[in-house]
């Protein structure tokens, strides 16, 4: 916490708010969680629970870190491009780009195998993106805010006898909490010659939620697994309080000891919990085919528009002022889905060919009423390739493999009929397009 | 092959396809509840803000508004000269070619010359009709209509009122039935329906009244100066939209009434449904809307007193 002196308060003012603002929290979920982590789990549409074989496991599954004896170093590039349309007409939802890191090292501890890997997905547009909107204002709930933000994830994972697997870690995000305080005299009538103190309180908190999972070699040919990953909700609670005299410095003024306090508190950063089970058979030496069911618990989702508590103190003028409450904000009635991805790999004269199908019923209910979070089915389609060149001599003995997918998301259309004929937006159609791409290179020391 | 590295190299420094600021809300639906801002004052333009036509002589009122061919829009408004015996109206039409340009200069296109008309004519309301633009207007104590086939230069009476004891027309028409709202002295917003544009039924009870119970609604002492639209929407059903003038407060001896605009809908134009939270789509001073809804956006023309005279200001949504 800091206090400036007085100074000039417009100024004050608005870096106070500045800050209050530049300090709110980041999005909902993640960006992995929407357009899948490197490129071929994305090219397998996310089918990667037991069959994760890189870095990526650091999201898909964290037991799977430990699979391997090498260093694994990831790095690549992902981008999603949407073109997501109300009665036809692009709302020009943000894409979603960003660099993919992944590592992965493993170790022996006592004869086991233990590995430690980490994941990043840093955007190059947002490191995070925040906005509270209104709970009537139309908007593609699940990609809005949600793939803007960065991802970070580390965790532990051991090799077990029997062909068994276990990992756990965390995942980091931020949370806000700040109060502006402002104290002294509010100019009147001019408020150019107010002299106030600001306080500024910010806390940018780290808030962890878990990962976990598990994966068994039941067969040579035959890997199953499961993985968790912790829901969570970001209380953000902003306040801004200003207190002290108005009228003219150096003269009585025209009310003592008034104030106005405002208190925004809003959820965001939504991410569900996450179950999924899943196989990966080696069904021939050239034929890998991995299959996914995940259950994510949007049941708890709540409406993410701000409550806001205003409160004002004018004394005397008290009389003239009408503040009406905040009507109750709607609730959003999401439920909980359940997502199948099957996921095949093709190898085939030095390179592997991957496709992948995944579907992804929508949790919001048609948007009948006073909110408006939109949202569809998914289906998604992915296709991809990947090759393994000699490495570099001396410094790269192993292998290194370049990957690449590419994937388009379908959104089939789906009307939303209002209620009632007075709704301040009325009725709408929701459809589009995502079309992702990613490139990964995979060096294995 | 030996591009891959490079292509790797390129886009993990953040060499992107595109570029972007926070999207998702354009070209968002839009269903006539605004809310409709006034056009704010900039000192870039050659309109005074949010004036869409204001004069020191001539008291300016009651707009209607049509699509104008080109581009931009097209205003009638009723004017009432100081040197006429008072209440004498006659209505004019002018053009904008765009939201931030003056408007061409007002030309007279309907005068009160039938008996009926008592010496005023006013508050047009305009549907087009195939290639015929017709009009209701107020004159008298009753509603005349006009049609006009040359995109609303010229204008042929019907020789009678269409509706009597009525005025202050609001006039849709959905291609099957006519709806028109007016008002009468029954203290609320009344409506008729037709389905041949002249011989309307009037509904038994009006179909918005002041909000007397709620001393804190926008519409709590009188509702008037109806407008209505057909509304199709993005799913293809469509619905009933009316603007109205609502006051709060009645005004104090020779203060002007301080009127706000709300909204209401219905489906079948016999059930009727207030926009919910009591709230105007247009904040006061701002009464006698005149709405156009062209695609995701909306403009409205709206009456309030600019100095002396009444004007006619535009409001704009999203």
């Amino acid at each position: 916490m800091r206090a400036a002196p007085a100074a000039a308060p417009a100024a004050a003012l608005a870096a106070g708010l500045a800050l209050a603002l530049a300090a709110a929290p980041a999005a909902r979920a993640n960006p992995a969680d929407v357009y899948g982590f490197g490129a071929r789990g994305q090219a397998m549409a996310g089918a990667q629970v037991a069959g994760a074989d890189d870095t990526s496991a650091a999201y898909y599954n964290p037991a799977l870190l430990a699979a391997s004896p090498d260093i694994r170093i990831d790095v690549g590039y992902q981008q999603a491009h949407p073109r997501l349309t109300v009665d036809d007409r692009d709302t020009h939802v943000d894409s979603s780009r960003g660099l993919v890191i992944g590592l992965a090292v493993p170790g022996q501890l006592l004869g086991a195998r233990l590995a430690i890997g980490a994941g990043l997905f840093l955007p190059d547009q947002h490191i995070t993106r925040t906005r509270t909107l209104a709970s009537g204002q139309p908007r593609f709930q699940l990609f809005d805010n949600r793939p803007q933000r960065l991802f970070l994830a580390a965790n532990l994972a051991a090799r077990l006898p029997h062909g068994i697997y276990v990992g756990a870690g965390i995942a980091y995000m931020s949370s806000t909490q700040g109060t502006v305080a402002l104290d002294g005299v509010v100019g009147f009538p001019d408020p150019e010659v107010s002299q106030l103190d600001m306080a500024i309180d910010v806390d940018l908190k780290t808030i962890r939620y878990p990962q976990a999972g598990v994966a068994w070699e039941l067969r040579p040919w035959l890997t199953v697994g499961a993985s968790y990953r912790g829901g969570f909700r970001l209380q953000i609670d902003q306040t801004f309080d200003i207190a002290g005299d108005i009228g003219t410095p150096g003269f009585p003024p025209v009310v003592t000891d008034g104030s106005l306090h405002l208190r925004s508190q809003a959820q965001d950063l939504f991410q569900p919990a996450q179950l999924t089970g899943g196989a990966a058979a080696r069904l021939t030496p050239r034929w890998t085919v991995a299959f996914d069911l995940a259950w994510h618990r949007w049941s708890t989702f709540e409406n993410p528009a701000a409550h806001i508590e205003l409160g004002l103190d004018l004394k005397q003028f008290q009389d003239l002022v009408d503040i009406p409450p905040q009507e109750p904000l709607p609730l959003p009635h999401f439920h909980d889905i359940a997502i199948p991805r099957l996921g095949v790999e093709h190898t085939r004269g030095g390179a592997r060919w991957r496709a992948g199908y995944a579907y992804e019923p929508s949790p919001a209910p048609a948007q009948r009423g006073a909110t408006n979070f939109i949202d569809n089915d998914k289906h998604t389609l992915a296709l991809g390739a990947g090759v393994d060149k000699a490495g570099l001599g001396g410094i790269v003995l192993k292998p290194i493999s370049f990957d690449v997918a590419l994937g388009i998301t379908w959104l089939p259309e789906r009307t939303h009929a209002k209620l009632i004929a007075a709704d301040p937006v009325g009725d709408y159609r929701s459809a589009g397009v995502i079309v992702t791409g990613s490139v990964t290179s995979r060096w294995r020391f | 092959m030996r591009l891959a590295p490079l292509a790797l190299a390129l886009s993990a420094c953040g060499f992107g396809l595109a570029d972007d600021s926070s999207g998702g809300r354009d070209d968002l639906p839009l269903s006539g509840a605004g809310p409709f801002k006034k056009l704010a004052f900039d000192g870039d333009t050659p309109l005074e803000e949010p004036w869409l036509s204001t004069d020191p002589v001539f008291e300016l009122s009651e707009p209607a508004l049509m699509p104008r061919a080109g581009g931009g829009l097209t205003a009638y408004v009723t004017r009432e000269g100081a040197a006429e015996p008072a209440g004498d109206t006659t209505i004019w039409r002018l053009e904008q070619a765009a939201l931030d340009q003056l408007p061409d200069a007002a030309v007279e296109v309907l005068v009160a010359d039938r008996p009926w008309e008592e010496g005023h004519v006013g508050a047009p309301a305009i549907v087009a009709e195939g290639d015929t633009l017709v009009m209701f207007y107020a004159g008298g104590t009753g509603i005349g209509r006009a049609d006009s086939t040359d995109g609303g230069r010229t204008w042929t009476k019907w020789p009678a009122p269409i509706l009597t004891d009525a005025t202050s027309p609001g006039l849709a028409y959905d291609g099957a039935t006519w709806l028109l709202a007016f008002v009468d002295g029954s203290g609320g917003i009344g409506l008729a329906r037709s389905t041949d544009g002249h011989a309307f039924e009037r509904a038994a009870a009006p179909i918005v009244v002041p909000r007397a119970d709620d001393p804190k609604a926008f519409d709590h002492a009188a509702v008037a100066a109806p407008a209505l639209g057909w509304i199709e929407e993005g799913t293809g059903r469509g619905h009933w939209a009316l603007w109205y003038a609502g006051l709060k407060k009645l005004p104090v001896g020779t203060d002007a009434p301080l009127y706000a605009i709300g909204y209401a809908a219905s489906w079948d134009g016999a059930s009727w449904s207030l926009l919910a939270g009591n709230r105007p789509v247009t904040a006061a001073p701002a009464s006698d809307p005149a709405v156009l809804l062209q695609g995701n956006h909306g403009v409205m023309a709206f009456a309030a007193v600019n100095g002396r005279r009444r004007a006619i200001g535009l409001a704009v949504t999203p």
